[in-house]
């Protein structure tokens, strides 16, 4: 009987492999090919080249040290906040908590679109402090300065340092900082001495995870940073895009794989460790309430300086997609579905809109089949729940999304795999970069399910197919349902791949954003915010499901 | 007068009273034992005591003076908790030291501290291990080394050994008890167990639903339990009403019979407790001063040094008994006739909400 699911269960790996080794390993190789070797003679003269060249010295070294500022920054704004959500009780916490996170789950364009509405040349503190003064420029100029990057760094990853820290903190044992106060520490000392080092694993793996983002931020920097700063990620995409120089791409790109799955090992050998100090946390959760002036200040001020850096620029994007030179209106959205001849594309708006549906619709059906094999596979082989293919199937998660798409035209651009000029190509990155969140979103509730219940059906006189369907199916049901949604929004607001990989003819909803941006005018501006508020409501209202919809243990990447 | 007073505590959470005006005195150096069962109320006063919660009425006052706004770090008490919360980041010897350092001692001196603090639980040599290293047992004494290091002025013990499985309990008592004894420093602690309050306590302080029933040294709160709720806790199960007669007589169920009334006057209502292991089994009862009772057993169970018998009187009393193993009580089922001294009866108050049949 176990024998004969683990012959059958062999056949559900090869889809998942076969689509990686075709679509991940061969464009990964590809461009260690292209890197190394140079008219058939293998060569590291290029990757050197990368560090003595004072360009590539100076964006290897731009990408560093924005990553360390920006994440001492968010570490800086989101530890007090941590600190006041895991101490204190107080009405409209939960969706407080809820709402936090959606920065993290919009798309780099809305985010870039979002701080642009705030605080561009036309973004919504410009308009009133430019109609309060009267003035004819506008006041703040932080448009492609560093402060712009930074700031829109910290929004996005605020809620990860928010979250880990904080989860950490709210269940760190009170007892040790009693037991502390008991042999006569103060409370200042009670934190220096017991309450931090107890949460220094939380905050270091919090601080490496957005490092790690920032180190490979690409949408947020193409769009706010203008022509004066580029991450490595964006140098590959200038070089490749702009400047055809593929070698030179495909040598950045082996530096930032290299760079990010060395940083992804520690932060997960991190993760393991702070799963095992995570011995001084109880079930017992200890907040008090809102009593003292102190607490008050304390409170509000956090939350005000929440709502002022996530809320404020979301919040921004919305009014500027509804102000048009007539006041108040819906002209931009009403723009999208016209097909003026004067745009800037091929196609209309409103066709960037179906192809990403479209593209959802296919990356939805695609990364769920795979996912679904590949955990299947997973949690039957798997003996004590790891298996070596485990950290296999994760790999893409690892890896930029840049990278992935750079390797996909290097590597699928000949006969028999000439993908470029196909439609396909897209849904297929899109898949890639999706699949390894449908895996991670499936198989806890396979594994969640016991052995015995499967057997208990079987000496009820089920079938194995009959047992798959009275037993598994109902358990991995929602958990299906949380990747299908998970494959969706990843689809609808992938950048990184797709700036790669889209044709002219063929925009999705981000591209067709970003070019908005890059165009002049109000009503290409206006509609670039109109296109971004539709992406983030529809992203924000699938997150917001998923976190309705979650399942105890899962989310956790 | 006394070292420690508690005065009229009460304590509310979420409109619910955990204490009810609790008051009581301990002496210097005496161990004082909080016993009650779960959700009595007995953790939060010796968190109120430590300092860690605040009355919502009453005062602690301790060596003379209001201790109310002195914070809980600088009263110099000391607490073990239930769990022991040692500083995981911290190996044996850094958690026994953070006290002393604390005190800003020298750091010669802290070692040396540290380590006749390791040598009086029995733990030399295990300074460097880490807390994961070590067994439930190791913990508890690394735990109380930690209270013990810096010469506390009260050590509270929160459930000492309620973390442990019961093999390990018996044995630690033991030199819990020795322990204590040597350092002879002034001692709460709380428990659930009354094995274990007996044992340690020089006073024990039998708890309920928010309020100190009876406070006395051991044998004399087995002895004369104060009132229903303290005979219940304590595991007496034979209690019935009665009322007190002229010529100190009381008139029960189990018919009228002379006995020590005490304060109590004619008319009064009382309820009356029958020790147990008083019963003798009888052909026919001797002597009229004695209590006579006959039934039909209903439990018989053999528990190597006696037997638990439990049985219905005729009057429909159900009422449980012991008796010595070398003369076993007839089966169940079976009728049985018993006689107990009046010196095995004692008088306690009536009670209103206590269970008695």
């Amino acid at each position: 009987m176990n024998l004969d699911r683990n012959k059958y269960s062999v056949l559900l790996v090869v889809p998942p492999l076969a689509f990686l080794t075709l679509f991940y390993f061969y464009p990964l190789l590809k461009i260690f090919w292209v890197s190394l070797v140079a008219e058939g003679v293998f060569n590291t003269g290029r990757l050197e080249r990368l560090f003595t060249t004072t360009y590539y010295a100076k964006t290897l070294w731009f990408t560093t040290w924005q990553a360390i500022v920006s994440t001492l920054l968010t570490l800086l704004l989101a530890l007090p906040a941590a600190f006041v959500f895991a101490r204190y009780r107080f009405p409209g916490k939960q969706l407080i908590q809820s709402l936090v996170t959606v920065p993290f789950v919009l798309p780099t364009v809305v985010v870039g679109s979002a701080f642009h509405a705030l605080l561009g040349p036309r973004g919504a503190v410009n308009a009133v402090v430019s109609r309060i003064f009267n003035l004819d420029t506008p006041l703040i100029q932080v448009d492609h300065s560093i402060w712009f990057i930074l700031l829109a760094h910290v929004f996005y990853n605020f809620t990860i340092v928010f979250r880990i820290v904080g989860s950490f903190w709210t269940h760190l044992e009170k007892s040790s900082a009693e037991a502390a106060t008991m042999l006569g520490a103060s409370p200042l000392q009670v934190f220096f001495k017991i309450t931090l080092p107890l949460l220094r694993p939380a905050i270091f793996a919090a601080s490496l995870l957005v490092f790690i983002f920032c180190f490979s931020s690409f949408g947020v920097i193409l769009i706010l940073g203008g022509p004066r700063y580029a991450t490595i990620e964006v140098e590959i995409y200038r070089q490749a895009a702009h400047l055809f120089n593929l070698p030179m791409a495909a040598a950045l790109s082996m530096v930032q794989i290299g760079f990010t799955l060395i940083l992804m090992t520690v932060y997960t050998h991190l993760q393991r460790r702070t799963a095992i100090t995570f011995n001084p946390v109880s079930s017992h959760i200890h907040q008090r309430r809102i009593k003292y002036l102190s607490d008050k200040l304390l409170v509000s001020g956090v939350l005000i300086m929440m709502f002022v850096l996530l809320g404020s620029p979301l919040l921004s994007l919305l009014w500027r997609s509804l102000v048009t030179a007539d006041g108040l209106s819906l002209t931009y959205y009403l723009r999208l579905f016209e097909n003026t001849s004067h745009s800037v594309f091929f196609v209309p708006p409103v066709k960037a809109i179906l192809y990403s549906l479209g593209f959802g619709g296919i990356t939805l059906v695609g990364a769920l089949c795979l996912g679904l094999f590949a955990a299947g596979f997973l949690s039957a082989r798997s003996k004590n729940g790891r298996s070596w293919l485990d950290p296999i199937f994760m790999l893409p998660l690892s890896t930029s999304a840049v990278t992935m798409g750079f390797g996909f035209i290097l590597a699928l651009d000949k006969p028999p795999l000439n993908l470029r000029a196909s439609m396909m190509i897209i849904p297929l990155a899109h898949t890639l970069v999706a699949f390894p969140f449908v895996v991670r979103s499936i198989l806890p509730a396979l594994k969640s399910i016991p052995k015995s219940l499967k057997e208990a059906a079987a000496l009820l006189g089920a079938s194995p197919f009959q047992a798959w369907k009275a037993v598994e199916l109902p358990i991995i049901r929602r958990a299906t349902v949380v990747g299908a949604v998970f494959a969706l929004t990843i689809s609808l607001g992938e950048f990184g791949a797709t700036s790669f990989v889209a044709t002219p003819q063929t925009p999705t909803l981000p591209v067709a954003i970003y070019r908005f941006l890059g165009q002049p005018g109000a009503l290409n501006y206006g509609q670039a915010m109109a296109m971004s508020s539709l992406l983030m409501m529809v992203t924000a209202c699938g997150f917001l499901f998923l976190e309705k919809f979650r399942i105890g243990g899962m989310g956790e990447f | 007068m006394a070292l420690l007073e508690l005065d009229n505590i009460c304590k509310t959470f979420n409109h619910h009273p955990v204490l009810d005006r609790v008051s009581l005195k301990l002496d210097q150096g005496r161990i004082l034992g909080l016993l009650g069962p779960s959700g009595c109320g007995k953790t939060t006063l010796l968190r109120i005591i430590a300092g860690l919660d605040r009355p919502d009425q009453g005062r602690v006052t301790f060596d003379g003076s209001d201790v109310a706004t002195i914070p809980s770090h600088k009263r110099q008490f000391r607490m073990m908790f239930q769990e022991f919360a040692l500083f995981p980041h911290k190996n044996v010897f850094e958690n026994i030291a953070f006290g002393l350092e604390i005190q800003r001692m020298d750091s010669l001196k802290i070692k040396h501290r540290a380590e006749e603090m390791l040598e009086l639980v029995g733990l030399e040599g295990f300074g460097e291990r880490n807390i994961d290293q070590l067994s439930g047992g190791e913990r508890q004494r690394v735990a109380l080394a930690r209270s013990l290091a810096p010469s506390p002025r009260l050590l509270m013990l929160d459930e000492p050994l309620g973390a442990l499985d019961s093999a390990l309990r018996k044995r630690l008592l033991l030199d819990l008890n020795h322990i204590l004894r040597t350092v002879r420093v002034t001692t709460i602690f709380v428990t659930h167990d009354q094995t274990e309050a007996f044992a340690l306590a020089d006073e024990v302080a039998v708890m309920s639903t928010g309020r100190v029933e009876q406070m006395a040294e051991p044998e004399l709160l087995f002895h004369a339990p104060g009132n229903v709720r303290v005979a219940r806790f304590l595991g007496f199960q034979n209690i019935i009403r009665g009322i007190i007669q002229e010529h100190r007589q009381i008139r029960t169920a189990l018919g009228t019979f002379v006995s020590d009334t005490g304060d109590f006057s004619t008319g009064d209502p009382v309820n009356v407790l029958i020790r147990p292991d008083a019963a003798r089994m009888v052909d026919s009862v001797k002597r009229d001063c004695d209590i006579a009772i006959t039934g039909t057993i209903t439990i018989r169970q053999f528990q190597g040094y006696d037997y638990h018998i439990s049985m219905l009187t005729s009057h429909g009393l159900d009422l449980a008994w012991r008796f010595s193993a070398d003369r076993p009580p007839p089966a169940v089922g079976e009728s049985i006739r018993i006689s107990v001294g009046r010196s095995s009866v004692v008088i306690l108050p009536e009670q209103p909400g206590s269970d008695v049949s």
